[in-house]
This record gives C-alpha cells, structure tokens and sequence, in this order.
C-alpha cells in the first residue's frame, strides 16, 4: 500500500507523518493489519500524537454534527426536474438522435443555408423601435414587423410583453443598411428547446459610406443618428437621419433615393483634419477608432438621405444619447486629429449644429438624469480643477483640484512614470482621482458631485440607484486610447439627490436632509448622505471588481433591471455580459433572481423595457454572430436569437 | 447499460435516484455553494445531466458517486463560469472584498467558527472533507466523485483534515482575542463608573 505522506530527513518526523496519514485514512476506510497494529504503536509511544489524534476526532465529531440539521430541499424540486427530465425526453423524442447530437448548442443546428447567397454584414440597432413600429398593424407592408419567435411544436414558450428590437443589415457591402424590426413576445427557457430564430423585416434603408461606429435610435423612432469614427467618407462625423419606411408594395429599397454626392455638413468647433484618431473614451466604450478600418468605400460614397450633419470632425468618445424626452442629444466627442481630448457636446434638435459646452478637453459623457446630464471630467495635469465650461457658471462653483499629488506608475506597466508637467518628462501613466457632475443643458448650470472617484455614473429612471466606477482613472501615453480605467470597482449605490437640486425633476430619489446644491468645499470623505448634496449615498454594493479596462452599465426603463458589460483586458471589443434584478422593495439587489449570471457579448449593449439585447462574439461553438434577446415577463425570463451572421455589431 | 438511450428507462432510473438521493445531493451542493437557490437549481441540472449521462453509468451500485461525480461538476462549473469576469455574487449586502471564484458562494453569512474554518481551507480539500465526512463517500467513491485516483484522494483529505484542524485553531485564537478585547472594554469601562 502506497502512504499519502512525505519522508523527511528527520525519522520522527517522517514517522509522525505516517502516522497522522494512517489514522486519516482510517476514518475514511479500513487499515490493513499491519498498518494498524503499526499505528497503535506509535500511539502507545507517542503521548503528543495521542493528543493530536484526539484532537482529530474531535473535529471529526464536530464536522459530523452538522449532519444533525440537515438543509431541507424545496418541495417543489422534483416537480421541476420531472418537468426538465420531460423536456429532454420530448426533445430526444422528436429528434430521435444519438446522445452526444441532441448536446449540440442549437445555434449549430440553426439553418444556416438559409443566408446562403446573402452577403450579410448586419449592424444591430437593438433600440426600442415601440411607438412608431407597434402602431403599424404587421403586414400593412409587406414582409415587415413580423415578430418570427414562434417556437417549435411541443415546446412551451414564455409570453412576454412585447418587446421589438430593431437591427440594421448591410446587403450591399457595406454601403446599404436595411433596417429590420423584430418584435419578440415569445422567448424559451435556456433550459429548453430553442425557439425558432427571430427575424425581422426591413422598414428602412439608409445609405452609409462606411460601417458606422453607432447608431442610436431617437425616443420618437423617428430618425436615427449615426455615428461615424474616424474613417470613411464620413469620417468625424455625426449625422442625423431621418428614418423612413418602404412604401406598401415596396420592396427594401427606401422610399427617398440616397444623394450620392457628399453632404454639406456644418463645421463643428473642432475643425477637421485627416490625421490620426484622437483618444477615445473608455467606460462605455473603449476606443472609437474600430469602425475605421472596416467596410472598404468605393466611390462615389452615398451618404444617408436627408442627412443633417450636427457635428463634424470630431470623433465621439463613449456614449450618445437622447434624453428621456427625445429634446437633447448629448455625447462627448474630441477632434479627429487627436489635438486635445474629449468635450461635452449637446444638441437639442432645432439648432444647426450640435453646441459644445465644456472646453477642459476632459470630459465624458456618461447618461441622462431626467433632462440633465450625468458627466465625468478628468480635472488636468497638475493644475487642479479644468476650466469651468462656458455654459455651466449659473451658480456653480468648481470642484476642488483633484489630480493625485503623485502620479503612479500603472501597476500593469511596469515602468517607472514621475509626475512632471513638461513634455519631455511627461509621465507615463498618471493616476487621476475623476469627477462627475450634473449638467442642465436648458440653463447651463451645472453641480459637482461631492464624492470623489465616480466615473461615469447612471441613475435609474425612478432615481433610487445609481451605479458607476468607484476609483481612479488612469491617463498617459503608455496607455493605449491615452485613458483607461485605474484601481477600484464597479458597484451599484443608492442615489441622493436633493429636492431642490439640478435635474429635481427625475422623480422620487432617496431622502436627503436639505436641499443644498452646491458642492463647494467638499472634503474627499464626504457623501451626499451625510452633505445633502447630490450625488451616490455611500452604501456601494460591489458588482465588479478591478482591474477591468472599461463597463457599459444600464438601466432598463422601470429601473428593476440593470445590464452590466465588462469589457475583456485583452480585448476591449468583447466582454461578458450579466444582467442585474433589483428589488425597490428593500433597495437592493434581487439575489435570488440571476437571469443573466455571465455571458459573452461583444461591445454594444442594448437594455429597453422588458428586454436585454447583445451580439455573441464570433467563434462561440464555431459559429458566427447571432444577436441574442434576454426577454422578461415578472421574474421570468427567456431568450430567442437571430440566425448566425457575419460582422454583427450591436449600436445602442 | 446499453449505448442505445432508452428515455423511458432513463427517466424511471433517474427518478428513483432522486428519490433517494436528492436531498444529499442538494445538502452538498448548498454546503459547498452557500446559496439556496443556487443549490436547487444545479441539484435540478444535476439529476437532468444525470438523466442525459444515463448510458454512461456502468454498474448501478456506482449510481451514487456517479451522481456526486455530476453534482461536483456542475458546482464546479457554475463557479468557473462565474470567474469569467470577477463579478461579486448577488448578495445584495455590503461591499465585499474582491471574490476569488471558489469563495464566490463561501463567503457570505457564515455561521459559525466551523463554518467559518471550512470556508478557509482550500475548496477541493473542502469538498473531500464534505463527501467524506457528512456522506459518507468511502475511498473508492471519493476519488471517483473528485475524478481522481483513490491514493491522491486520501492524499487530499489528509491535507484537508490537518488543514481544517489548523483553520479551527485560528478560528478559536481569534475568538478568544475578541472575548480578551471585549473583557478589557468592560474593565475599562467599569473603571470609569467609579
């Protein structure tokens, strides 16, 4: 017999190790005669080792009386199993194939050869397509709106409220976008056969240069805004365009032939130049430079019908959204050639172009809180707080400097990194400590979050949480995009937000003791709770841990929903995707309920009302994209997937 | 048991294996997991695998290690699925330190200074300690549940037992430093009233 113990140079030692070897394995099966007439020699000798061997079987007793409180199953455990057992049964009954087949994920069994002769290079729009595209009866057009979940005979799928989600899809190497909407009512348990592949079908076509970096839809459905980065014939540019639908009887084709020349766009404050893409953001979305390269132009480039360019020459950093009341765009966007960092930018639909309403070059974007705007900035080298923005001076006094006295090398570099200003010592990575803010883009008034290190932060719609990047931010040449995210956490709080306060109006918030705006002097310990200042209540629950290189956190619209993206370190295209329940009975999050624990997805996320939307990374199972839908009803949940597809990106 | 899947034997297996086994099953997944619902719902997963798996188990007097072998498994998956991004279980409670994937279910509301030193020893001696000690999995059934051989199985529940042994000590030595500190408060504070 083999002895689990190690020989030691020292035969004592090598003897109690036996001996401790032997009386564990004699709790756990039989010695053999010589090893126990061994052991009780030992013991008979060794007054120590008696002492331990007690205190073994002490713990033995002890960890053996937790079989005296036995944990009681659920009583409905067996009728849940059957009914999975069944589920299986009626699968391998209909399918009738070998064990190791029917264990194939569906989407290798998806048809397909239905794309075959079908260059398809979708774009996703997963935007909520609800007002306009559920007024229009299905089939009033041809071949449009028809909702494609209709699952497989014998399955049992889950109703849900309607959910549409709309997807944009090249057919014309990358010149020609058709929008498709799906709208998704019926979705299968993960646990169950799949539900036939949603498709949708055209409502819209519209004519890009090149592959957009995003598009995101208007509140009205109305248009659609397109983002383009820092390639293409639309290089920098930000357009506006109108959405139209196919005439009855139509076709795909759109019901506004394309101008093929370029548009006449106005000049943002940056001005254009072909050089290299600026830094991008990161937190949201990492760098923007992506839709560059892809979806080679020819020419002449069609550019959108009735496209209406807002911003040019600029690339936008991180998000773009419309406010809640479709009024206001807003989007942090820098100068394509890299001059200078990003600047918050508003658009409130009636001017000619969108206005650019911080010129510290710091800041970002991050969501809407009722009709204001949640930002973070990057205060500057050295220099304490940036320039207060030219629209924000309405009562609002800056953020107290909070650069780090010392910058510190990133502890993923390596290199060694000093905080001098000047260029020829320009530090490698400096640790900046961000500050958020909110902004009224009505009246320009703007009010500083007190509690340092948010980055990024989003409230729900009813205003009880909030969640955002508790940490620092790094900045600097070594690192790739010139900022990425520094040393903390993602993590979900509550949100206080004063009655008086800016952006009063987003409805109920958690309690706060004054109405005191103003976040002047604020020491880096305070909190809103304690201050009565805006901003999050200081009780974070950890949702991620760092080091993670960026995050897309959303909401859904009834705020009982929170999607949380965490971008990959290697690859801040892909990430993995969990999907977050939240109770505003007791203000925290739902354990019992994780209808999304992890998944992969690509960048580009889209959370609407009672429905999650994400494109799977290519090579999952050997397969290509597909969009995938998470849809709900109560607290349950279900998905449905589009067919396999080549280049399918998300846009928000 | 023949490579031809019969549904209909399977599912009379399986469920008179959960029948009996159920409840150990899901005892083991809730101690080696620390969530309740978690447990339900992979001790369901469990007996469906089990179900699917039916053509591989050889000899019907090894159904039980076999179904511990699914079970160990799938807890074992859900936690490396969980380690994919390091995002904190659901507890819905207080900041957290930053979870290694093993910890991610052992590490909220523990009860007791045995509980608390199991959750410090490593997870693999844990569930040898757990498989062997409270049900009782003999040698042979240990390696098999864990996948390994039966000499590296008693190797590991040594390691476990002199493991939790320590663990206990600590546990022990840190209770009897809070009672110290509390005495010493009390002390102090009744020295003040006078």
């Amino acid at each position: 017999m083999t002895l689990p113990f190690r020989r030691r140079h020292h035969d004592d030692e090598g003897t109690h190790d036996r001996a401790r070897a032997l009386w564990s394995m004699a709790m756990l099966e039989s010695l053999s005669d010589s090893d126990r007439e061994w052991l009780e020699a030992h013991l008979a000798s060794c007054a120590e080792c008696r002492q331990e061997h007690d205190a073994y079987l002490a713990d033995r007793r002890l960890l053996r009386s937790l079989r005296e409180q036995p944990p009681e199953p659920p009583r409905d455990l067996w009728a849940r199993t059957a009914a999975a057992i069944e589920q299986e049964a009626a699968r391998h009954r209909r399918g009738g194939l070998p064990i190791a087949d029917r264990l194939v994920p569906r989407q290798r069994r998806a048809p397909i050869g239905a794309l075959a002769g079908i260059l398809v290079a979708v774009v996703v729009l997963a935007v909520s397509f609800v007002p306009q595209y559920l007024g229009q009866p299905a089939g009033s057009v041809p071949g449009s709106l028809t909702a494609e979940a209709t699952p497989e005979p014998g399955q049992s799928p889950l109703d849900v409220i309607t959910a549409p989600v709309g997807y944009v899809a090249s057919t014309n190497g990358g010149t020609t976008y058709q929008f498709q909407v799906a709208n998704v009512d019926q979705v299968c348990s993960s646990d169950k056969a799949g539900c036939a592949p949603l498709t949708g079908s055209s409502q819209a076509t519209i004519q890009l240069g090149s592959k957009p970096l995003a598009l995101v839809s208007s509140p009205t459905k109305a248009q659609v805004v397109v983002i383009n980065g820092a390639g293409g014939s639309s290089a920098g540019s930000v357009l506006v365009v109108p959405l139209t639908t196919p005439a009855p009887g139509g076709s795909t084709s759109p019901s506004t032939p394309p101008s093929t020349g370029p548009t006449t766009r106005p000049t943002a404050p940056p001005t254009a130049s072909p050089a290299t893409p600026p830094s991008s953001g990161l937190g949201s979305q990492p760098p923007s430079s992506a839709g560059a390269s892809e979806s080679p132009v020819t020419t002449p480039i069609p550019t959108p019908a009735g496209a209406k360019s807002i911003a040019d020459g600029v690339v936008v950093v991180g998000e773009a959204r419309y406010s809640p009341d479709g009024r206001w765009l807003a989007f942090s966007a820098a100068p394509i050639d890299g001059s200078t960092g990003p600047d918050l930018y508003v658009w409130n639909g009636l001017d000619p172009l969108a206005r650019r309403v911080t010129d510290d070059h710091a800041t970002y974007f991050s969501s809407w809180l009722g009709d204001t705007i949640l930002a973070s900035r990057l205060p500057a080298d050295g220099s304490g707080a940036p320039e207060s923005s030219p629209g924000a001076s309405a009562g609002v006094t800056p953020a107290p400097p909070s650069v780090t006295p010392s910058a510190t090398p990133s502890p993923s570099d390596g290199s060694e990194a000093s905080p001098a200003s000047s260029p020829a010592n320009a530090p490698i990575v400096i640790v900046r400590q961000p500050v958020s803010f909110v902004f009224d883009p009505a009246t320009g008034a703007s009010t500083d979050i007190p509690t340092p290190d948010v980055w990024l932060p989003t409230v729900d719609s009813t205003g009880r949480f909030v969640t955002y990047w508790s940490g620092t931010v790094d900045t600097g040449p070594a690192i790739p995009g010139g900022v990425q995210l520094g040393v903390g956490r993602l993590v979900l709080d509550g949100w206080i937000q004063p009655l008086a306060g800016v952006g009063a109006s987003t409805g109920p918030s958690a309690a706060s003791s004054s109405g005191a705006s103003s976040s002047s002097g604020a020491s880096a310990s305070a909190t809103p709770a304690a201050s009565g200042a805006i901003g999050p209540a200081g009780t974070p629950i950890d949702l991620v841990v760092g080091p993670i290189s960026a995050f897309d956190a959303r909401f859904d619209p009834q705020g009982t929903r929170l999607a949380v993206w965490v971008a990959d370190s290697a690859d801040p295209t892909v990430g993995t995707l969990r999907l977050v329940v939240l109770d505003h009975g007791n203000g925290r999050i739902n354990d019992r309920l994780d209808p999304l624990p992890s998944v992969r997805a690509l960048k580009g996320i889209s959370i609407d009302e009672g429905r999650l939307a994400w494109v799977t990374p290519p090579g999952q199972d050997g397969n290509q994209s597909t969009v995938q839908v998470l849809a709900w009803s109560g607290d349950e949940f279900g998905q449905v997937q589009t067919l396999p597809g080549a280049q399918l990106t998300i846009v928000r | 048991m023949s490579g031809t899947w019969d549904h209909d034997t399977a599912g009379a297996f399986v469920e008179g294996l959960f029948a009996r086994h159920h409840a150990e099953i899901y005892a083991y997944l809730l101690r080696m997991l620390r969530d309740a619902d978690l447990a339900a719902d992979l001790t369901q997963d469990a007996f469906v695998k089990a179900y699917k798996a039916y053509a591989s188990l050889q000899k019907d007097e090894n159904a039980r290690a076999w179904l511990y072998q699914i079970a160990h498994r799938v807890a074992l998956d859900e936690l490396r699925r969980r380690r994919i991004v390091r995002m904190v279980p659901l507890v819905g409670e207080a900041r957290g330190a930053a979870p290694s994937a093993e910890h991610l279910s052992m590490d909220v509301r523990l009860s007791g200074p045995l509980e608390r030193a199991l959750a410090r020893i490593p997870p693999r001696q844990r569930e040898a300690l757990l498989l062997a000690e409270l049900h009782d999995l003999s040698g042979i059934e240990l390696a098999a549940a864990m996948g390994i051989s039966h000499v590296a199985a008693r190797a590991i529940l040594t390691r476990a037992r002199q493991s939790l042994r320590a663990a206990l000590a600590s546990e022990k030595d840190a209770e009897r430093a809070a009672e110290a500190e509390r005495d010493a408060l009390y002390a102090e504070r009744a020295g003040n009233d006078r």
